[in-house]
């Protein structure tokens, strides 16, 4: 078995009296992906939110490459390795593509207190700026406003971002939301392409895409666990038929259109 | 992110600092005494524009530094001599920065409408510190009787006493602070700083410690808002505790929004245009009776420019110039 590069152990968090999520365990390997299903508000994209640092986790415990970091801030996680995307467009919409992938690609310098050379100015930071476009298909786009550019491609820039941080583990939170068809096989092949040497947490709705790449399934109901495993498992699961999947699974397993 | 200015831009501002750089030869006091104020305001007012313009910190209190370092400045000048400013500029600039230091540490952890409140409430701190103790003359304000000298041994290179040496310094100044900041606009860190005000969730994500970067543009703001009070402090000689007041603030926020917000050059035209217009409506020539009045033209005249324009004057002159594309 590969490395487990990050371990969530019954990690929970409570808003108020609501359990969002509830001693959900999971664990994310370099070369595989994990992908999370389950339906709206069942705590998929909090999940997430624990493992980025974005929230702290209200019990359980978050090892990264066998080290704590359970409730360590979102910016520490994140130079550790730790990438994440949002589900909702998160990106600097009146910077251009380029600066958007250079304020990702510069976050992994030592330190931005550097006052005098222009911006542009270090090599290094650059080439990754322009990898990360690249790689997502978005070089054409490189100096064009984020906030004008097609929908489909603000979420490419959140993975080119993503890239441009050069993280182990990539925590993707529905990549695919809103994206046209051709920009959606676009992506699940980028997908695969970066997946062997990252560790991928998914979380999707379109199952044609979660099965095209999930190496791992775990399907979330209510905040807890329904059931994890192979795919093609998930996909027999009487119980997961029953709770979720219902006709969507049908439809993925077929020969839908 | 574009901080260069565009070729009409950086035209318009050479052609500007050109043209009061004729101001002294005209040899009316009051006018070149007016426009060393409109000009020590208008870096004041740009320092401010980097929080708010450029760091997304939307500061009430930045007369603190402001009056802060006049202060500092009537507290080492003695009686019956000149100060040396080779010394006397970086112990104002250092006190300033440590206030800074220190302010921002604690209201940078706060955002929005609590940001503005407790910069607001540190600054009126200060207000009542030196309102209210004997240290420099309580309310009444105190003299600085001998002004700034620059000197090396017995040769006197620079005495802010001179009105026309005070007006060149402050023009120089204005040149050197706009571009230096160009500069530091266009670095790593002026970047990361942009970035933040943006979007600062996004940054956190990013792996920067936003918090850190809020604070140096805290401290770098407050300290050149420093240095705009050690002149304004030089062009009277005198200070009082108005100059650290929320109404001191309030002026220099108007001038960056009059000016256009995160322009940089704007809040120098804000300056000039607020001061200006103010004399304008002063006149009993220009105005009639309303001169009695001019707050309220004053504010009809703040109004008209929100209303109206997009991003106050250095907006419309943005616009008007045309931006720089493609910058990277």
């Amino acid at each position: 078995m590969a490395e487990a590069l990050l371990q969530a152990t019954a990690v929970s968090r409570n808003f108020g009296g609501l359990r969002a999520v509830d001693g959900v365990s999971l664990s994310c390997e370099t070369g595989r992906v994990h992908a999370v299903i389950g339906p709206n508000g069942a705590g998929k994209t909090t999940l997430i939110n624990l493992l980025s640092g974005d929230l702290a986790p209200s019990a359980g415990r978050i090892t990264y490459k066998g080290r704590d970091i359970t409730g360590m801030p979102a910016h520490r996680i994140s130079r550790l390795g730790i990438g994440r995307s949002y589900q909702r467009t998160n990106i600097f919409p009146e910077f251009t593509l380029w600066q958007n992938c250079w304020l990702a690609a510069q976050s992994r310098e030592a330190s931005s207190l550097r006052f005098v050379a222009p911006a542009n100015a270090q090599q290094s930071v650059r080439a990754r700026t322009e990898t990360a476009l690249s790689t997502a298909g978005l070089e054409a786009k490189a100096d064009t406003a984020a906030r004008a550019v097609s929908y489909g491609e603000q979420r490419q820039l959140e993975i080119a971002m993503l890239l441009a941080m050069d993280p182990d583990v990539l925590l993707l939170d529905e990549p695919l939301a809103g994206m046209g068809a051709d920009e959606s096989a676009y992506v699940i092949d980028l997908i695969r392409r970066v997946a062997p040497d990252h560790g991928i947490v998914l979380i999707e709705h379109d199952m044609d895409a979660v099965f095209a790449v999930a190496d791992t399934l775990t399907v979330m109901v209510d905040g807890v666990i329904l059931e994890s495993g192979r795919p093609d498992d998930i996909r027999d699961s009487a119980r997961v038929r029953e709770a979720y999947l219902g006709d969507e699974l049908g439809g993925a397993g077929g020969d839908g259109p | 992110m574009v901080n260069a200015p565009s070729r009409g831009i950086a035209a318009a501002l050479i052609l500007l600092a050109l043209a009061l750089a004729l101001v002294p030869l005209g040899g009316d006091k009051y006018w070149i005494k007016l426009v060393t104020r409109m000009m020590v305001l208008g870096i004041f007012a740009m320092s401010l524009d980097l929080l708010v313009g450029y760091t997304g910190l939307v500061s009430f209190g930045h007369a603190a530094f402001f009056g802060l370092a006049g202060y500092v400045l009537h507290l080492i000048s003695p009686d019956d001599a000149a100060v040396n400013m080779l010394w006397a500029l970086p112990a104002c600039l250092a006190a300033t920065a440590a206030a800074a230091a220190v302010i921002g540490a604690l209201s940078v952890r706060t955002r929005g409408i609590y940001f503005i409140m407790v910069t607001l409430a540190f600054a009126q701190m200060l207000f009542y510190f030196f309102h209210d103790s004997d240290l420099a003359g309580g309310s009444d304000g105190a003299f600085i009787y001998v002004k700034p000298v620059v000197q090396l041994g017995d040769w006197v290179l620079l005495d802010l006493g001179g009105r026309t040496a005070l007006y060149y310094l402050a023009l120089a100044s204005q040149v050197v602070i706009y571009a230096g900041l160009v500069v530091m606009l266009r670095s790593p860190f002026g970047k990361v700083i942009q970035g933040i005000k943006i979007n600062e969730h996004r940054m956190r994500a990013l792996g920067y410690n936003v918090y850190v970067y809020k604070l140096v543009s805290f401290v770098i703001g407050g300290t050149l808002a420093g240095y705009a009070g050690f002149l304004f402090a030089s062009i009277d000689g005198f200070v009082s505790p108005e100059l650290l007041g929320w109404q001191e603030s309030g002026i220099a926020l108007v001038m960056v929004i009059l000016g256009g917000m995160g322009t940089l050059f704007g809040p120098l035209i804000g300056a000039i245009a607020l001061l200006g217009v103010e004399e304008l409506f002063r006149d009993r020539a220009v105005v009639g009776v309303m001169a009695e009045h001019w707050q309220i033209l004053m504010g009809g005249f703040v109004i008209a420019v929100v209303l109206f324009l997009n991003n106050g004057l250095g907006g419309l002159l943005v616009r008007l110039a045309g931006r720089r594309e493609g910058e990277r």
